[in-house]
C-alpha cells in the first residue's frame, strides 16, 4: 500500500515539473495558441492564473501597514470576453488610507507563430476620484483580440491593520485554472478564516508559521536654542516575531453560473472570510474580539448609541400625543405610529443599523437611512408603551454572515409585542403595513436587542400562504366569447401588485391592456391605496378569437387567458437551491354557460398532484350540470425554498399544470339527427 | 425678550396663513394637472453673447414634482469641463404649499464625471442637484449662472420636455447686443400658439400652457415632431479654437482641419501589413472588406472621451498601438489604413439610434453622436462601414444608422448625405419548418429560418452565445412550446449576402393540445411578426412604422399514423395600407400532412390618428388567423 502511494505522488510530481511557468512574464507559447478553455469550451474568458499576496509590514514611525499584492494571467478566448481587459482598483480614503503602485501590464498575442508583447503604457492608466471616499484607478489592456492572453500586477498598500481583513474572492463567472493565495498575518493579530458554506467548493487552507526579522536604527539630533545641530546620536532596534500563513493553491475553479429563482447571486461564490478573534501585543494583555451573536448584539446596542437614542423622546412627544389622543388600544395605537413615522420620514435609500443622522436630526429632516426610520419608530411605539425593540437584520444582499460579527448585520426593523403576537414592522418601505417585510429584509434571521441588552432570534420569513383568486365567468358563443372576471389578491400578492403598478392609475392602463386579443372594459380596481386590504380587480372582457369553432364544434381551454402556459423551470439542470418569495395560493374558479344549441362532447378529467412533504400541490376539478361547467384550479406552494436535488420535480410539478390546464374542453351542436350522431362518436 | 421672539414668531406665522405663495401647487390650473407627474412652472434660458467665444446662460428652471417619475424633470443640473467653473448655482425647495423647505448651495450640488463608470476617462463634469424628496408634491426653484467658452452648443429650446409633464410657462431669450452674425431655425412651430417677440438682436420666444399627454403605442419620435428652435453663431469657438459655421460646407472644412486631418499617420509596419493584406485583391470593395475585417480582429471598442471637447478622434497611431478606441477613432484608424492602399473614404457625424433621427440639412450646428465611415460609389451604391463593432458585416449598418441625413466631413468641406435605406422588401424572415406530431401532441421539429436586412442585425448575434444561453434564449423566445429539448442547433452567417440562416432540430410536449379524442393542432407554429394591440384608448396621435418587414413561413404539419385530418380551417387574405397577410392551409401527401404559408408584410408609413381605427382592425383580423387550428382524430378507416 505505501509502495503504491509513492509512486502516486512520485508520477504527481512529475507531473507538475512540466507545469506552466506562472511568473509575470512568462507566458507561453500554448497560452496564447489556446482556441477554448479545456474544462469549459463555453467560457469567454479564462483566469489562467489569480495570485493574491498579502502581508504586514512595519515602518519605525507609523507603525504596522499592509500590503497585498495582485498578479493575474487572464486569457480572452472570443469577443464577449473583452471586457475582462478592462480593471478598475478601488481604494479607499479618509478613515484609513490605501494607494495602488506598480501598476504593470503585458498584452500577448501570436504573430506569425511568434509571442508578441504590448505593454500597459502609463499614460493609459487613469485615475478618477469616483467620489470622497473612493478612488479609481482604471486600465483597459491595450492589443486585445480574440486569443490574446494578458497579464497585469499591482500592489495595494493599507494602513488600517487590525479591525478586519477583507473578503477574498476565489471564485468569478469565468473558469480560474490556478489560484494561488497567501496570507502572513504577525502573531499579535489572531484570525479565524471561514470558507463560504453555500459555495460549491472549498478552498483547503494550509496554515503555518514563519519568522519575521527586521532591524531599525534611530538617528536622533539634539539641537541647541540657535537651531544648530549639537549632537547625533544613533540607537538599533529590533523587530522579532513570528506570523501565522495561510496559503491556498486550487486548480480548476469551476466559473459560476447565474440560475433563476435564486435570493442573491454573489452569495454563491466561493470566498474566504476572516474573523479577528483576539489580539495579544508584546507587554500588553489579550484583547478578545472574538464574539458570540449575544455579545455583538449587545456592543451594537451599546456602540451605536440605541441606548441614548432610545431615551430622547422630548423632540416628538407632542405630536404623538396629538396623534395618540386618548386611544387605548394597543393594536390601534402600533398602527397610528407605523404610518404616521412612515408619512413623515423619506428612506433615504441607505442601508444600515446605526442611525446616521441620529433620531432627532433625521426626524427634522424628515429623512434617514433604515437605522434612523425603524429606530425612530421603536422610540415611539415605547413612548405609547407598546412592548417595542429593535432587530438587527442582514439584507439579502448581505448574505448569511459566517460567523459572530457587527458585519453580519446592516439593517435594523422593529418589532412589538402585543399580547403574545410579536409584530415585525419596517417604516422604510411605504407599501408595508405591520407584519409585512419587504424582499431586502426577508433574509436569514433577525436579532431582536431588548433594552436591557440582552437578544434573541426572530424568525424573518412570512409563514402564512398569501392569496391570489380569480373567478371567471364565461359566456361562450360561437362567434366569441364574453365575461367577467373577478380577482382578490391578499398579503404579499397585493404588495407585489402595488409594487409592480406603482399607483392606480398606471394599474387601471397597466390591467386595460394586459391581454392583446380582448376587449377590456369597466375595470375596477379596489383598495389599491388601502394598504392591508385585499386588493380586488375586476373587469368585462369580450374577444373573438378565444375559442375555435371548427366543423360543428367548439373547442376553449376554460381558463382562457389565464392558463399557465411557460413552465418557469425551463433549463435542464439545476445546480443552485430555488428560492420563492413566499408561500402562496393561487385559485381559480371558472364558470362557463354552454351556448344555447350545444352540448359537452368531451371535459379535462379531474386530477391532483403533489409536492413530496406536502411542500405543495395542485388540484383541478371539472363538474358539470345542466348548462355549466365549473373548473377549480388551485396551485399552492408551503414551501419556498427547494435544494436543487428537487428541481426534477418541482419542474414536472409545473409541467403537470400547464398540461392539465390547457386541456380543452369541446362541445358539439346538437343536431336534428342527434341519436345517429351520438352512436358514431361513441365508437 | 423671550416673549417677543414668541409673537414675533406668531405674527409670521398668521401672515403665512393669509397669504399663498406664488409657487404653490394651488395655483396650478386644474387641465394642467391632468396626467402630470410634474409642472414646469416656468423655465427661462437666457443667452447673453458678449463675444464668440463667451456665452453667459441664465437658467431659471421652477418645477413642481407630483411623484417619483416627475423626478426626472427636475433637470437641475449644469455640465461643465474639469478645470472650469460654474459662476453660480443655487436650488430652493418648496413644499406644495410654496414656502422654502430647502436650499442648495453651489457647493452643496453634486460633482460626478457626466459619463458613466462604462467610460474609461473623460473631461466632462456635471454639476447636479441630489435631492431626496420627503413627500410629494414639491417645487424646486434651480438658478443658474454659466459662461460658455465653447460657443459652438449654444442651449436650444424644446419647450415641450416630454410626456407627462405639463408645461406653465417656458421662454428663451437671447441678446446678442454687439450684433454677432448668426442664424436661427424654428422646428415644429405650426401646430402651438407660440409667441415671438423678438426685436432687433434680441431675441424672445414663448411658450404657455401646455397640458401633460401620455405615450401612445407607435407615434413618433418626440423630438422630431415637437417645437425646438435652434440658434448658430456664424463664428465659433470649441476648446479655444475658432471656427465658423455659415454653412455646411463651410463647417465641414473646419471639422476636417481641426479634428480629422493629420491623425492619420500609421507605422510603417501597419502599412505593409495592409499592403500584403490586400495585395490580392483587385476591386475597391475586395481591399476594403479584407482592411474593414484587419479592424474588427484587431481592435475594440472603449469609450474614452478626450480630445477637443470629446469631439477630436484619437490618432490612428495611437489606436494602432493600443488596438482600442471610441467611434471616432476606430472610424479615422479604418480611414487610414484605407488610405495607405489609396482607397478614399469619408468621415461621418450622424445621429446613432433606432429611432431616425437626422442631421439637420438645412440649419448648420454642431450635432451627432456617433461616427461611421462612408465610400462613396459614383453610381450611388455607397459602403457604409460601422467601425465599432468586431461582429458586423462588412457594409451593413442596420437600423443604428441606416437611412437618415448625416454630414461627410473631407477636404473639400462638409457635404449632407444619406444612409443606405432598408425597404419592406429587404427585411426578410422566413421560415421552413417540419412538424412531426405524435399521438400525445407532441412533435418533433426541423426549423429552418433566415433572416435578412434589419432583423440580419437582431439575429446575428445568436451564433456568438453558447450552447445553454441558446437554449434559454429559445425556451423563452417560445414560450408557449412546453418542454423543448434540442437536439441541434446550427447556424450559418453568410456575411457577404448578410444573410443569418438558423438551423434547429428539437422536440416539445403538446404541441397539439387534446380535446377528449381529439388533437387541435396551432397552425401558426411558431408566430413572427406579431403586434400586441394594446388598449382601445382614444388615438390622438399620428403612428408610424419606421421600418417595413415581410414574414414568409411554410410550415408542414405531419399527423401521428393512424390518425386523420378531422377538419381544416379555410385559407384566407387580407390586404390594406398598412400592410398585407395572407395563410394558405391544405391538406397533402395522403392527407397525413397539413401544409401551411403563411405571409405577412408591415408597410413603412405615417398614418393620421384617426386612421388608427382601421389599424387595430387590421391587427385584430391577422391575430384572429394567427390562432387558427386544424382538428385532428383517430382515423376511423382503420
Amino acid at each position: 500500500m505505501t509502495k503504491y502511494l509513492l509512486i502516486l505522488s512520485f508520477l504527481i510530481l512529475s507531473c507538475t515539473t512540466y507545469a506552466q511557468n506562472y511568473k509575470f512574464g512568462k507566458v507561453s507559447k500554448d497560452e496564447v495558441a489556446q482556441q477554448q478553455h479545456d474544462k469549459d469550451p463555453d467560457a469567454n474568458a479564462a483566469v489562467l492564473y489569480k495570485y493574491q499576496r498579502t502581508y504586514y509590514d512595519y515602518k519605525q514611525n507609523t507603525g504596522f501597514f499592509v500590503v497585498t499584492e495582485y498578479h493575474e494571467r487572464i486569457k480572452i478566448y472570443n469577443k464577449d470576453g473583452f471586457d475582462w481587459a478592462t480593471h478598475h482598483i478601488n481604494a479607499y480614503k479618509g478613515g484609513y488610507e490605501e494607494s495602488v503602485s506598480g501598476v504593470k501590464g503585458v498584452s500577448y498575442n501570436l504573430e506569425n507563430g511568434k509571442i508578441t508583447e504590448t505593454k500597459l503604457e502609463r499614460k493609459d492608466i487613469y485615475e478618477n476620484e469616483a467620489s470622497k471616499y473612493r478612488v479609481v484607478t482604471t486600465f483597459t489592456m491595450p492589443a486585445v483580440k480574440e486569443g490574446t492572453v494578458i497579464e497585469y500586477e499591482y500592489k495595494k498598500i493599507s494602513d488600517q491593520i487590525t479591525t478586519s481583513m477583507d473578503r477574498i474572492n476565489l471564485q468569478y463567472s469565468i473558469p480560474i485554472d490556478k489560484l494561488s493565495v497567501s496570507v502572513t498575518i504577525p502573531e499579535y493579530l489572531n484570525f479565524g478564516v471561514y470558507n463560504n458554506p453555500k459555495a460549491a467548493f472549498y478552498a483547503k487552507i494550509k496554515q503555518g508559521t514563519k519568522p519575521y526579522k527586521r532591524s531599525f536604527s534611530n538617528n536622533q539630533r539634539n539641537s541647541s536654542y540657535g537651531g544648530k545641530v549639537v549632537s547625533h546620536s544613533t540607537s538599533n532596534s529590533v523587530l522579532d516575531y513570528t506570523q501565522n500563513t495561510y496559503e491556498i493553491d486550487q486548480e480548476d475553479i469551476p466559473a459560476l453560473k447565474a440560475e433563476s429563482h435564486v435570493d442573491y447571486m454573489d452569495n454563491y461564490a466561493a470566498f474566504l472570510d476572516w474573523e479577528l478573534k483576539f489580539t495579544k501585543f508584546p507587554n500588553s494583555p489579550i484583547d478578545n474580539y472574538s464574539q458570540t451573536w449575544e455579545g455583538v448584539s449587545k456592543s451594537i446596542y451599546n456602540d451605536s448609541g440605541f441606548k441614548t437614542e432610545l431615551r430622547n423622546q422630548r423632540f416628538f412627544d407632542d405630536e404623538i400625543d396629538a396623534l395618540l389622543g386618548t386611544l387605548t388600544n394597543q393594536e390601534q395605537k402600533m398602527h397610528k405610529i407605523f404610518n404616521f413615522v412612515k408619512q413623515k420620514m423619506t428612506w433615504n435609500d441607505y442601508v444600515g443599523y446605526v442611525a446616521e443622522n441620529g433620531l432627532r436630526e433625521s426626524y427634522e429632516e424628515g429623512a434617514g437611512n433604515t437605522g434612523d426610520i425603524n429606530l425612530l419608530l421603536v422610540s415611539m411605539l415605547k413612548y405609547a408603551n407598546i412592548d417595542a425593540n429593535p432587530v438587527l437584520v442582514s439584507t439579502v444582499s448581505n448574505g448569511i454572515p459566517l460567523f459572530p460579527t457587527k458585519n453580519g448585520f446592516n439593517y435594523l426593523i422593529a418589532a412589538a409585542k402585543i399580547g403574545d403576537k410579536m409584530i415585525l414592522m419596517d417604516a422604510s418601505d411605504q407599501l408595508a403595513i405591520p407584519g409585512e417585510l419587504p424582499k431586502r429584509a426577508r433574509n436569514w434571521q433577525g436579532r431582536m436587542i431588548r433594552e436591557d441588552g440582552t437578544s434573541e432570534w426572530v424568525n424573518l420569513q412570512p409563514l402564512y400562504f398569501s392569496e391570489n383568486k380569480t373567478r371567471l365567468n364565461v359566456q361562450l358563443e360561437e362567434n366569441g366569447i364574453s365575461g367577467k372576471y373577478f380577482n382578490n389578491l391578499h398579503a404579499l400578492y397585493a404588495r407585489d401588485f402595488r409594487l409592480n403598478h406603482g399607483n392606480l392609475s398606471d394599474a387601471t392602463t397597466n390591467l386595460e391592456s394586459a391581454l392583446s386579443n380582448y376587449s377590456i372594459s369597466e375595470v375596477s380596481i379596489e383598495n389599491f391605496e388601502q394598504l392591508g386590504e385585499v386588493i380586488q380587480n375586476s373587469y368585462e372582457f369580450t374577444t373573438e378569437s378565444g375559442q375555435d369553432v371548427i366543423g360543428d364544434k367548439i373547442y376553449v381551454k376554460p381558463m382562457l387567458f389565464d392558463v399557465t402556459s411557460e413552465n418557469p423551470f425551463k433549463a435542464e439542470t439545476r445546480t443552485l437551491p430555488v428560492y420563492f418569495d413566499f408561500p402562496m395560493k393561487k385559485h381559480h374558479q371558472v364558470n362557463m354557460l354552454i351556448p344555447e344549441g350545444y352540448e359537452v362532447e368531451s371535459l379535462p378529467q379531474s386530477a391532483m398532484v403533489k409536492l413530496k412533504d406536502a411542500a405543495g400541490e395542485f388540484k383541478y376539478l371539472v363538474k358539470h350540470s345542466n348548462n355549466v361547467i365549473r373548473i377549480e384550479s388551485e396551485v399552492n406552494l408551503a414551501q419556498t425554498i427547494f435544494a436543487s436535488t428537487d428541481y426534477e420535480y418541482l419542474q414536472k410539478f409545473y409541467d403537470n399544470i400547464i398540461k392539465k390546464q390547457n386541456e380543452s374542453i369541446v362541445l358539439k351542436k346538437i343536431s336534428a339527427n342527434g341519436l345517429e350522431e351520438r352512436a358514431e362518436s361513441g365508437r | 425678550m423671550r416673549k417677543r421672539i414668541i409673537t414675533f414668531l406668531l405674527l409670521v406665522c398668521m401672515s403665512f396663513m393669509y397669504s399663498q405663495q406664488e409657487y404653490s401647487i394651488l395655483k396650478i390650473s386644474p387641465e394642467l394637472l391632468e396626467n402630470a407627474d410634474a409642472v414646469v412652472r416656468k423655465m427661462h434660458t437666457k443667452l447673453v453673447v458678449e463675444d464668440i467665444d463667451k456665452v453667459v446662460v441664465y437658467t431659471t428652471r421652477i418645477v413642481t414634482v407630483f411623484n417619483e417619475n416627475g423626478e426626472y424633470f427636475i433637470d437641475a443640473f449644469q455640465h461643465h469641463d474639469v478645470g472650469q467653473g460654474i459662476e453660480k448655482q443655487q436650488a430652493i425647495i418648496l413644499d406644495a404649499m410654496g414656502y422654502e423647505v430647502d436650499k442648495f448651495r453651489k457647493k452643496d450640488f453634486s460633482n460626478v464625471s457626466a459619463f458613466g463608470s462604462g467610460t474609461l476617462f473623460a473631461d466632462n463634469r456635471v454639476s447636479y442637484l441630489d435631492y431626496n424628496a420627503r413627500t410629494y408634491p414639491y417645487t424646486v426653484i434651480y438658478t443658474s449662472e454659466f459662461e460658455n467658452e465653447d460657443t459652438v452648443f449654444l442651449n436650444q429650446w424644446f419647450p415641450l420636455e416630454g410626456y407627462n409633464v405639463s408645461i406653465e410657462e417656458s421662454v428663451y431669450e437671447l441678446e446678442n447686443p454687439d450684433g454677432h452674425a448668426l442664424r436661427f431655425q424654428e422646428n415644429n412651430f405650426e401646430d402651438l400658439a407660440i409667441e415671438n417677440h423678438s426685436t432687433g438682436n434680441h431675441y424672445l420666444y414663448k411658450l404657455k400652457n401646455i397640458k401633460a399627454r401620455k405615450h401612445e403605442d407607435f407615434e413618433p419620435s418626440f423630438r422630431n415632431t415637437t417645437p425646438n428652435l435652434l440658434f448658430s453663431l456664424d463664428k465659433f469657438e470649441l476648446k479655444g479654437v475658432a471656427g465658423e459655421t455659415r454653412d455646411w460646407k463651410h463647417f465641414g472644412k473646419w471639422m476636417y482641419d481641426h479634428l480629422v486631418a493629420e491623425h492619420d499617420h500609421l507605422p510603417e509596419s501597419t502599412i505593409k501589413k495592409m499592403e500584403d493584406l490586400t495585395a490580392g485583391a483587385s476591386s475597391i470593395e475586395e481591399k476594403a472588406r479584407l482592411i474593414y475585417q484587419y479592424v474588427q480582429e484587431n481592435t475594440r471598442y472603449i469609450s474614452v472621451q478626450y480630445g477637443i471637447g470629446g469631439w477630436e478622434p484619437e490618432t490612428a497611431m495611437n489606436v494602432d498601438r493600443l488596438g482600442y478606441g471610441d467611434c471616432k477613432g476606430l472610424t479615422n484608424y479604418t480611414k487610414a489604413l484605407l488610405k495607405s492602399q489609396g482607397i478614399e473614404s469619408y468621415y461621418t457625424v450622424i445621429h446613432a439610434g433606432e429611432s431616425k433621427r437626422h442631421i439637420e440639412p438645412d440649419f448648420t450646428i454642431m450635432q451627432g453622436n456617433h461616427v461611421i465611415l462612408n465610400i462613396p460609389a459614383e453610381d450611388g451604391t455607397d459602403l457604409w462601414l460601422e467601425c465599432t463593432s468586431q461582429t458586423t458585416p462588412f457594409n451593413y449598418i442596420g437600423e443604428f444608422t441606416d437611412d437618415r441625413y448625416a454630414l461627410r466631413v473631407s477636404e473639400d468641406g462638409g457635404e449632407i448625405v444619406r444612409t443606405k435605406k432598408y425597404m419592406a422588401s429587404d427585411n426578410v424572415q422566413a421560415i421552413d419548418c417540419d412538424i412531426q406530431l405524435d399521438v400525445n401532441g407532441n412533435f418533433e421539429a426541423v426549423f429552418t429560418r433566415t433572416s435578412e436586412g434589419v432583423p440580419y442585425g437582431e439575429y446575428y448575434r445568436l451564433q456568438r452565445e453558447n450552447e445553454d444561453d441558446l437554449k434559454k434564449y429559445y425556451r423563452n423566445e417560445w414560450g408557449r412550446l412546453q418542454n423543448l429539448n434540442f437536439e441541434d442547433i446550427e447556424f450559418h452567417d453568410d456575411r457577404v449576402a448578410i444573410q443569418f440562416q438558423e438551423e434547429l432540430k428539437f422536440s416539445g410536449s403538446r404541441l397539439a393540445s387534446p380535446a377528449g379524442e381529439r388533437l387541435l393542432v396551432p397552425l401558426n407554429f411558431i408566430q413572427q411578426g406579431n403586434i400586441m394591440k394594446k388598449t382601445s384608448q382614444e388615438r390622438t396621435m399620428p403612428f408610424v412604422f419606421e421600418r417595413g418587414k415581410t414574414y414568409k413561413d411554410h410550415f408542414s404539419f405531419k399527423i401521428p399514423p393512424g390518425y386523420e385530418i378531422e377538419a381544416l380551417p379555410g385559407s384566407d387574405e387580407i390586404a390594406s395600407e398598412f400592410g398585407e397577410f395572407s395563410i394558405n392551409i391544405s391538406a397533402s401527401g395522403e392527407d397525413n400532412s397539413i401544409e401551411v404559408d403563411r405571409v405577412l408584410i408591415i408597410q413603412e408609413g405615417e398614418w393620421p390618428s384617426d386612421q388608427f381605427q382601421n389599424f387595430t382592425q387590421f391587427i385584430d383580423k391577422v391575430n384572429t388567423l394567427n390562432n387558427l387550428k386544424a382538428v385532428i382524430a383517430k382515423s376511423k378507416k382503420s
